[in-house]
C-alpha cells in the first residue's frame, strides 16, 4: 500500500481499478468453482446412489439364491463406468459374495467393510455403500469405488474457462479502466497543473477550468475562490505593507524579526534605510544588527539579552548605531522574546525608531537650560555684587556723612543753646539718628557688612541674633572652627541660603527650635539648618515651588548647583526638617586662606 | 456330494438373513453340514414366493384368500417336513401369512388349486396331467424337478446342474396364469422357454 503513494493518480486509478477486478473475478471464479466443485460432488453421489440402486436390486435374487458368479457378472456390467474403479457385494455377515475390480483401483480401498458413512471420499476417490434388503431384511451390502474423474475433469476444464475468462475480463477491465481514469485523474491533474503554475509564477490571477460538477468540480470552484481570496489578501497585505512603509519612513522606525530556530531574519525597508542600506540589497541576519551597534553599546545591549527570561519577554532601551556611511544614529529600541513551550528563546522580533533628532533636540534644551541656570545664577552674583556696593556706598558715604551731619548738628546745637532753635536742633538731630539707623538697617538688609568684614561664622552668629529677635527664636549656632576658603560670591549665597532657610523655620516650621551647624569635611564645607517643626514631604513642596515660581528651596538648590555644590533635604510631616549644604573649598596653591572665619 | 452339501449351508445361511424370527430351522442349518436336497428346495420354494406376484399383488385389488400365502406341496414329504421352519411366518412385502398345504397324493378335485404355489414331486408325475387340468388357468406358480415338467405346462423346473441347484421357466404359463415373477428369476434361470401349454395333452394320450 505505501507503494502506492508515490505513483501518479493516472496509475494508481488503474492499479486500483484492476486489483477491484481482479478481486471481483477471483471471488466470482473462486466461488463459482467450489460451487461447481460442490455441485458435482452432490451429482456424483447422486449418480453413484441410483447405479448402486440398479446394481443393488438386481443382486438382490443372486444373494437370495446364492449364485455368486451371477452376482459377478452384475458386478462387470459396470465395465460400462469407467469411472467405477471397483465393486464388490458383501452378505451379511461382510464376507465378499462378488468382487468387480480394475487395474485403475486403489488397493488401500478394495474391500473395505460397510462403516457407519454411506459415502466417503479418499485418496481422490468417493466410495459408497448401498445396503440391501430384501423383504425389509439386511441381506448384503454393496460397495462402489468411484474415482471421479469426472469431477477433476470438471475442476480442470472449468479451471481452463475462468483462467481465460479472467484473462479476458482484467484485460477488459485494464482497457477500460485505463480509458476511464481520465474522466477523474485529468481534472485533478489539470488543478495539479495550475497549483504548481500558481506557485512558480507567484500569480494568483490563474484559474483552473472547471469540466464537471462532481466533488472534483466543487473542489476546483474552492480552488479559484480560494485563490481570488488570496489575491484579493495580497492586495490588501501590499496595501498595508506599503503604508507601513510609508509610516516608518515618516517616523523612521525599522522592525525586525528573527526565528531563533533556523537563524533566518527579517528587516522592514526603513531598517535598512537607517543603517545605510538600500531595502533588500543585503541579505540580513542578526550578526549585521548587531554589527552596526556603537561598540561602547555592544555590551550594554548583550547584557541585556543575556539576562532576558521567560517572565519578562519584552526590553526597552536606548543605544546607537554606526551607519554604513560611519555617522551614528540614536535609537530607541523594543524588543520582544518568544518562547517555546519548553521555555526555550523561539522567536524574537522588535522595532528600533531613530531618536537622533529628539536626542538633538533633548541636549540642545539642556544646554539652553544650563545657559538659562548660569545667567540666572550670574544675575544673583550681579545682584549680590549690586547690593553690596549699594551697601558699602550707603554706608561709608550716606552713612560716614549723616554721621558728620549728626556731630556738626550736636556741635551748633550747644553753640546755639536757645529756646526754640535748639528745640529744632534736636529735633533734626533726632531725625538724622533715625535716618542714620534706617541707612545701617537698609545696609545690613542690602547686603550685611558683616560678612565681609567679620567673616562668615560673625556673620552667621549675626544672622541667627537678628532671626531670633525677628521670629521669636532659639538658634543655636556651631561651628567647628576649621578653615574655610570660599570666595565671596559663594559666601554670599551662602549667607542668603541660611537667611532664607532660617526665615522659612520662622514662618512655617511651628517652633522655636532651630539649630545652624557648620563643618568641613574633606574638602567641603557642610552647613545644615535643622528644625524639630511641623515638617514637609519634599516632593510636593518642591513641586509647588516650582508652580510658584518662588525663591524657596529650588532657588537654594539652583544656585548650589551654579557653584558646584548639592543640597540635601531631610524632612517628615510631623518630625522636623533638616537641610544639608555641601560646597567644595577653595584650595589655592599657597594654602587654605580663610575668608569664612 | 461335499460341494453341493456346502453350497446348501451358504444357501441357508441366507435364508436365515431373511426370515425376521429366530429359527431352530435355521441355527441348526448352520451346525448341521448335511442339509438335505429337500431342504435347499423349500428354501427355494420360499424365495420364489418373494419373488413372484400373484394377480391381487400386480392390480392392487384383493382375490383369494387376502390374508395367506399357500404352498402346496404334493408327494414330497421330506419338504414339507422342511417348509415347517417356515410356516406361519408372516411375508412382510405382502402383508400375508405363510400357510403350508400337504397332499400325500394327487386328491384328484379342485382343493389342490386353492393355493400360490404347488410343488409337484417327481413321485406324482403319473398325476401330472391331471393336475393340469385341475389347475387349468388359476393363479397357482407350478414348481416341480420332474423331467419334462415345462414342455408339460409347468412353470419352474428345478435343476440340478453340477453342485447347485438352479432352475427354467416357462415364461408362456406363467404369463398365461396371470402371474408376474421378478426379471432377476428369469435372469438366473438357465432356460427359459415360450412355448404354448398344451394342456391335457397327456390326459389325452392316456
Amino acid at each position: 500500500m505505501i507503494a502506492l503513494h508515490n505513483i501518479t493518480i493516472k496509475t494508481k486509478l488503474t492499479v486500483i481499478l484492476m486489483i477491484a477486478s481482479t478481486v471481483a473475478v477471483l471471488l466470482v471464479g473462486i466461488t463459482t468453482m467450489i460451487l461447481s466443485v460442490v455441485t458435482t460432488q452432490q451429482s456424483l453421489v447422486r449418480n453413484l446412489d441410483s447405479l448402486a440402486e440398479v446394481i443393488g436390486n438386481n443382486s438382490l435374487a443372486t444373494l437370495a439364491f446364492n449364485i455368486p458368479e451371477e452376482a459377478e457378472n452384475i458386478l462387470h456390467a459396470l465395465e460400462s463406468q469407467p469411472t467405477i474403479t471397483y465393486a464388490c457385494i458383501f452378505d451379511k455377515r461382510q464376507n465378499i459374495f462378488a468382487e468387480y475390480r480394475t487395474f485403475k483401483a486403489a488397493q488401500e480401498l478394495v474391500q473395505q467393510k460397510p462403516g457407519i458413512k454411506k459415502y466417503f471420499f479418499s485418496q481422490g476417490n468417493l466410495c459408497f455403500y448401498k445396503n440391501l434388503q430384501l423383504e425389509g431384511t439386511l441381506i448384503g451390502s454393496l460397495y462402489l469405488v468411484d474415482n471421479m474423474q469426472y469431477l477433476y475433469e470438471t475442476i480442470r476444464r472449468n479451471g481452463v474457462i475462468l483462467a481465460a475468462l479472467m484473462v479476458i475480463a482484467l484485460s477488459a477491465a485494464y482497457l477500460m479502466s485505463h480509458r476511464l481514469q481520465r474522466f477523474i485523474s485529468q481534472p485533478i491533474l489539470s488543478l495539479a497543473h495550475t497549483a504548481e503554475l500558481v506557485t512558480k509564477h507567484n500569480d494568483y490571477t490563474i484559474r483552473a477550468g472547471k469540466k464537471s460538477s462532481d466533488e472534483i468540480g466543487v473542489c476546483i470552484d474552492s480552488f479559484n475562490n480560494m485563490l481570488s481570496l488570496i489575491q484579493l489578501r495580497d492586495k490588501e497585505l501590499r496595501r498595508n505593507k506599503d503604508l507601513l512603509n510609508d509610516a516608518q519612513a515618516t517616523a523612521h522606525i525599522g522592525s525586525w524579526e528573527q526565528d531563533c530556530h533556523t537563524g533566518k531574519a527579517f528587516w522592514s525597508d526603513e531598517l535598512y534605510r537607517l543603517l545605510g542600506y538600500e531595502p533588500g540589497a543585503v541579505e540580513v541576519n542578526q550578526e549585521l544588527l548587531v554589527s552596526h551597534i556603537h561598540k561602547d553599546d555592544v555590551e550594554k545591549v548583550r547584557s541585556t539579552e543575556r539576562y532576558f527570561n521567560p517572565q519578562s519577554t519584552e526590553k526597552e532601551m536606548e543605544y546607537r548605531f554606526v551607519t554604513t556611511d560611519g555617522s551614528i544614529r540614536h535609537i530607541n529600541a523594543c524588543t520582544k522574546f518568544e518562547f517555546n513551550n519548553d521555555g526555550v528563546l523561539a522567536r524574537r522580533h522588535g522595532i528600533v525608531q531613530d531618536i537622533t533628532e529628539r536626542k538633538w533636540a533633548e541636549q540642545k534644551l539642556i544646554d539652553y537650560q544650563n545657559q538659562l541656570r548660569t545667567l540666572s545664577s550670574q544675575l544673583t552674583f550681579t545682584e549680590e555684587r549690586e547690593r553690596r556696593y549699594f551697601a558699602t556706598y550707603i554706608h561709608d558715604r550716606i552713612g560716614q556723612s549723616l554721621f558728620i551731619v549728626k556731630i556738626k548738628l550736636e556741635a551748633l546745637a550747644k553753640k546755639i543753646c536757645s529756646g526754640d532753635n535748639d528745640i529744632s536742633i534736636q529735633e533734626i538731630i533726632a531725625t538724622t539718628e533715625a535716618l542714620i539707623k534706617d541707612v545701617r538697617s537698609l545696609t545690613f538688609d542690602l547686603s550685611p557688612p558683616i560678612l565681609y568684614q567679620l567673616g562668615f561664622q560673625a556673620a552667621l552668629q549675626w544672622l541667627c541674633d537678628r532671626m531670633s529677635k525677628q521670629y521669636g527664636l532659639v538658634i543655636q549656632c556651631s561651628d567647628d572652627h576649621q578653615p574655610k576658603p570660599l570666595d565671596e560670591d559663594v559666601l554670599f549665597v551662602l549667607f542668603r541660603a541660611v537667611r532664607e532657610m532660617l526665615i522659612n523655620v520662622g514662618k512655617h516650621a511651628q517652633t522655636q527650635h532651630a539649630e545652624v551647624s557648620t563643618w568641613r569635611q574633606g574638602g567641603n564645607m557642610y552647613i545644615q539648618v535643622t528644625d524639630d517643626g511641623v515638617g514637609f514631604d519634599p516632593v510636593t513642596r518642591q513641586a509647588s515651588e516650582n508652580l510658584c515660581n518662588g525663591f524657596g528651596l529650588f532657588s537654594i538648590k539652583e544656585r548650589l548647583d551654579y557653584i558646584g555644590g548639592t543640597t540635601e533635604i531631610i524632612s517628615q510631616t510631623n518630625h522636623g526638617t533638616r537641610i544639608t549644604l555641601t560646597v567644595p573649598l577653595r584650595i589655592t596653591r599657597e594654602g587654605e586662606q580663610d575668608f569664612a572665619t | 456330494m461335499r460341494i453341493l452339501a456346502h453350497n446348501i449351508r451358504i444357501f441357508l445361511v441366507v435364508l436365515f438373513i431373511l426370515r425376521p424370527g429366530t429359527f431352530s430351522f435355521s441355527a441348526a442349518s448352520e451346525t448341521d453340514l448335511a442339509v438335505s436336497e429337500h431342504e435347499l428346495k423349500a428354501a427355494y420354494l420360499y424365495n420364489f414366493i418373494l419373488f413372484t406376484k400373484w394377480p391381487g399383488e400386480i392390480d392392487k385389488t384383493s382375490s383369494g384368500p387376502a390374508s395367506h400365502i399357500i404352498i402346496s406341496v404334493l408327494g414330497s414329504n421330506q419338504i414339507s417336513k422342511a417348509l415347517t421352519e417356515v410356516e406361519g411366518k408372516i411375508i412382510e412385502s405382502k402383508n400375508k401369512k405363510l400357510v403350508i398345504k400337504r397332499f400325500e397324493d394327487f386328491p384328484g378335485d379342485t382343493d389342490i388349486c386353492n393355493c400360490n404355489l404347488l410343488f409337484i414331486d417327481s413321485s406324482e408325475v403319473k398325476n401330472l396331467d391331471k393336475i393340469f387340468y385341475v389347475i387349468k388357468k388359476r393363479p397357482v406358480l407350478t414348481v416341480s424337478d420332474i423331467e419334462g415338467f415345462l414342455e408339460a405346462g409347468g412353470m419352474i423346473k428345478l435343476d440340478q446342474i453340477g453342485s447347485k441347484l438352479r432352475w427354467s421357466i416357462n415364461r408362456t404359463a406363467i404369463e398365461a396364469a396371470g402371474l408376474q415373477i421378478s426379471s432377476q428369476l428369469y435372469n438366473l434361470a438357465t432356460k427359459i422357454i415360450e412355448k404354448p401349454v398344451v394342456r391335457n395333452r397327456l390326459v389325452k394320450e392316456k
